[in-house]
């Protein structure tokens, strides 16, 4: 099928209802405003329902249809994706660890992401912790292929950050589109569902495929540690970023480790990293400092004494850029 | 006394057991047959909840590693570190200045770095055995990574969007990366 | 995250300084700690258990000769590693060479490690033993109390911490170490038999 096709489907959007989320009652007496309790019953939703269908990830130009399916059962989650295009591949999603199972070349590569927790959207549990940095503003509803849907607007209160449109079903509240915008309005990013159907139970899938002739290829092994470990430190920090997770390890098929620092304001992230520099990296980087990107992540490297310090995120360029020249190599001394 | 033991392998596989209390645990997994079983198959449980594949490991591997032990004479010379480092170092200076700083480190542990950076530099390259290699072969080694790997890399650890780009496990994902023009 | 402590780190380096004196008993104590890790990490590159275990025996071998050198600038395991690696990638190598007579080098090894003809083959029966221990564990862990299968897994999974989990399952953090442990307990008594009565080595 055809990703022209695929695309006029979003405008087809097609919803069975067979479930309603049914929210806690605590959740209400965390948010104040109406936009966010509907967001708080958004993650509710997301989290408990079992649910299945297709959605499109528009990222850098590029339109990825795949399948989706989020189990629930007994507070257990699993997320799964399947691929309709080349690379065919099966994403799967226990808790922390990602597993991904390319069907060519049989590879299973195993991710250990214990600071996500869902493809479509990340948003912190208590919402109110956005409260200093985003206005969350509910919009006039609008109809999405003619089915009824909340519109909630993240606006960012500074320049640091984009902003996210959220389309939720009346019926389900679970989230049928998400957009990212830049500064100046455009759409960065897109997750629009073409379909989507909520069922009473959906079964659990094994990652692990039975057949131990192929073996896993590469595994991301997270360990977090402590950040104090880090070969630097962040002398400017843009309001309402926190260290969430700091590990030290091997990168680029090689035993070379790499320092791996990741901040988020709740809803955006930056990863902070740090190795040793290659001279040919050094070579190609030299002529110019700049901000480059893919799709709505913005990198910026820059060179301290021996040491190539990368700043990435989903956030604007002066955003990572200001994080990388606040980059300090922490003072000489054995742990 | 049993079910303390069993417990306390289970904080020690965790990193929940202090350094004196985890000693004492693993003289008596050496001196106790049951414990270190115990000990092997709490280990299995993980590795299989954590990758789920089971590697199974012979009964006496840690005693034949003794064994052999037993017979290496006790001499740890210092001097070792002094015989191959002049060689490489000179190597590196004919290469780069990047060549000789991770060169320097590894082979002249003489320098004993001080600092944060030589430590890391140190975790840069294998030590032991050393690799009879040309500086022109290291810095060739050095420049052969790519930038798209090393930025797909970082794109791949910092957040999913990977898996769902359609680009996954590629380099190509980075040529349409774009220059952003500064403000 | 305190992880400075309970890395046992401080441990090692103890350890380490013993056998740089002569006690050996303290590097039996080494192995003991990192046997699985070693083998874990050689058997990515080698892909066959059997010769996993003896590459992993020759690292130790190795990290014990070179003791003498350690200065303690990484930690321990991360030297440890190093050697691991380069000795599982030098055998790669060897294996080539006896095959082809090629001309090859460390860095060779990388792309070797992939090469699927490499790896190795276990026998039939010893996959279906294999496979009956992962299928068992995992088993159990689908029929354990739903408290204890989350604080596992949070673990096991996700890397976090006890004082991690206790948070993230609101309870105290002796209450989590209770759990994980009785988890491993269930799951232990259910392995047990199966490591007895089969031949799994």
């Amino acid at each position: 099928m055809s990703v022209g096709k695929y695309y006029l489907l979003v405008f087809l959007l097609s919803v069975t209802v067979s479930a309603t989320a049914t929210e806690p009652a605590h959740l209400e007496t965390e948010t104040t405003s109406p936009a966010k309790a509907l967001l708080s019953k958004m993650l509710h939703a997301m989290a408990t329902l079992n649910y299945q269908g297709t959605v499109a990830f528009l990222k850098n130009g590029k339109l990825e249809p795949m399948k989706y399916f989020h189990a629930a059962k007994k507070g257990a989650e699993q997320e799964r994706l399947l691929s309709l295009n080349s690379p065919m591949r099966e994403i799967i999603r226990d808790a922390g660890k990602v597993s991904c199972f390319y069907k060519t070349t049989e590879q299973l590569v195993v991710d250990y992401r214990p600071f996500e927790r869902s493809f479509l959207l990340d948003l912190p549990d208590n919402l109110n912790d956005l409260d200093a940095l985003y206005q969350i503003e509910l919009l006039p509803d609008e109809d999405v292929a003619m089915l009824p849907v909340h519109v909630i607007l993240i606006k960012p209160k500074d320049t640091l950050r984009y902003s996210h449109k959220i389309w939720l079903s009346k019926q389900q509240l679970l989230p049928l589109k998400v957009s990212v915008y830049d500064e100046q309005g455009e759409v960065l990013e897109q997750m629009v569902f073409t379909e989507l159907h909520v069922f009473p139970d959906l079964p659990f899938v094994s990652a692990n495929k039975p057949d131990p002739n192929n073996p896993v290829q590469q595994t991301y092994a997270l360990q977090a540690q402590s950040s104090e470990q880090a070969g630097f430190y962040l002398k400017q920090i843009p309001k309402g970023f926190k260290e969430v997770f700091f590990t030290r390890r091997p990168m680029h098929n090689s035993e070379q480790p790499v320092d791996h620092l990741l901040l988020s304001d709740g809803l955006a992230s930056v990863s902070v990293y740090m190795e040793p520099i290659n001279p040919q990296i050094n070579n190609a980087r030299n002529d110019e400092e700049h901000v480059d990107s893919v799709g709505a992540i913005h990198f910026y490297s820059r060179h301290i004494n021996d040491y190539e310090l990368t700043v990435m995120g989903e956030v604007p360029p002066a955003t990572v850029k200001l994080i990388a020249e606040g980059i300090a190599l922490r003072a000489p001394n054995k742990p | 006394m049993n079910n303390t033991l069993h417990q306390k392998i289970s904080q020690f596989l965790d990193n929940d057991l202090a350094d004196p209390e985890a000693l004492e645990l693993l003289q008596a997994i050496h001196s106790d047959n049951a414990l270190n079983q115990t000990y092997q198959q709490y280990a299995i449980i993980s590795q299989v909840i954590k990758t789920g594949d089971y590697i199974p490991v012979k009964p006496d591997f840690a005693a034949q590693i003794s064994a052999r032990i037993e017979q290496e004479p006790y001499h740890f010379n210092p001097s070792l570190k002094k015989s191959a480092p002049s060689r490489y170092r000179w190597y590196a200076v004919a290469a780069s200045v990047l060549a000789l700083s991770v060169l320097v480190v590894h082979y002249d542990k003489q320098l004993t770095p001080t600092s944060h950076q030589a430590s890391m530099l140190s975790m840069s390259k294998p030590a032991p055995p050393l690799t009879n290699k040309t500086a022109s072969q290291l810095a060739q080694n050095q420049s052969q990574k790519p930038l798209n790997k090393r930025i797909n890399d970082y794109l791949q650890a910092h957040n999913n969007s990977v898996y769902t780009s359609g680009e996954t496990n590629t380099a190509a994902s980075l040529t349409s990366v774009t220059s952003y023009n500064q403000k | 995250m305190n992880s400075k402590t309970r890395t046992n780190e401080q441990l090692d380096d103890e350890l380490v300084s013993r056998v740089q004196q002569g006690d050996k008993k303290a590097y039996d104590l080494l192995v003991i700690k990192y046997q699985h890790k070693i083998i874990q990490l050689v058997n990515r590159y080698l892909k066959d258990p059997s010769e996993a275990q003896d590459v992993a025996q020759e690292t130790f071998i190795k990290a014990y000769k070179a003791i003498g050198s350690f200065r303690g600038e990484s930690a321990f395991y991360t030297w440890l590693y190093r050697i691991a690696i380069n000795t599982a990638k030098n055998y790669l190598l060897s294996r080539v060479r006896r095959n082809t007579n090629a001309e090859l080098d460390i860095d060779d090894a990388e792309a070797i490690e992939n090469a699927p003809q490499l790896q190795g083959l276990e026998t039939p029966e010893r996959l279906l033993v294999n496979q009956d221990i992962v299928e068992t564990i995992q088993a159990t862990i689908d029929a354990l109390p739903e408290e204890m299968r989350t604080a596992i897994m949070l673990r096991e999974f996700d890397g976090l911490s006890y004082e991690e989990i206790a948070i993230a399952m609101d309870c105290p953090v002796g209450t989590v170490r209770s759990r994980i442990f009785r988890a491993r307990e269930a799951i232990n008594s259910q392995l047990t038999p199966l490591l007895e009565h089969g031949d799994f080595r």
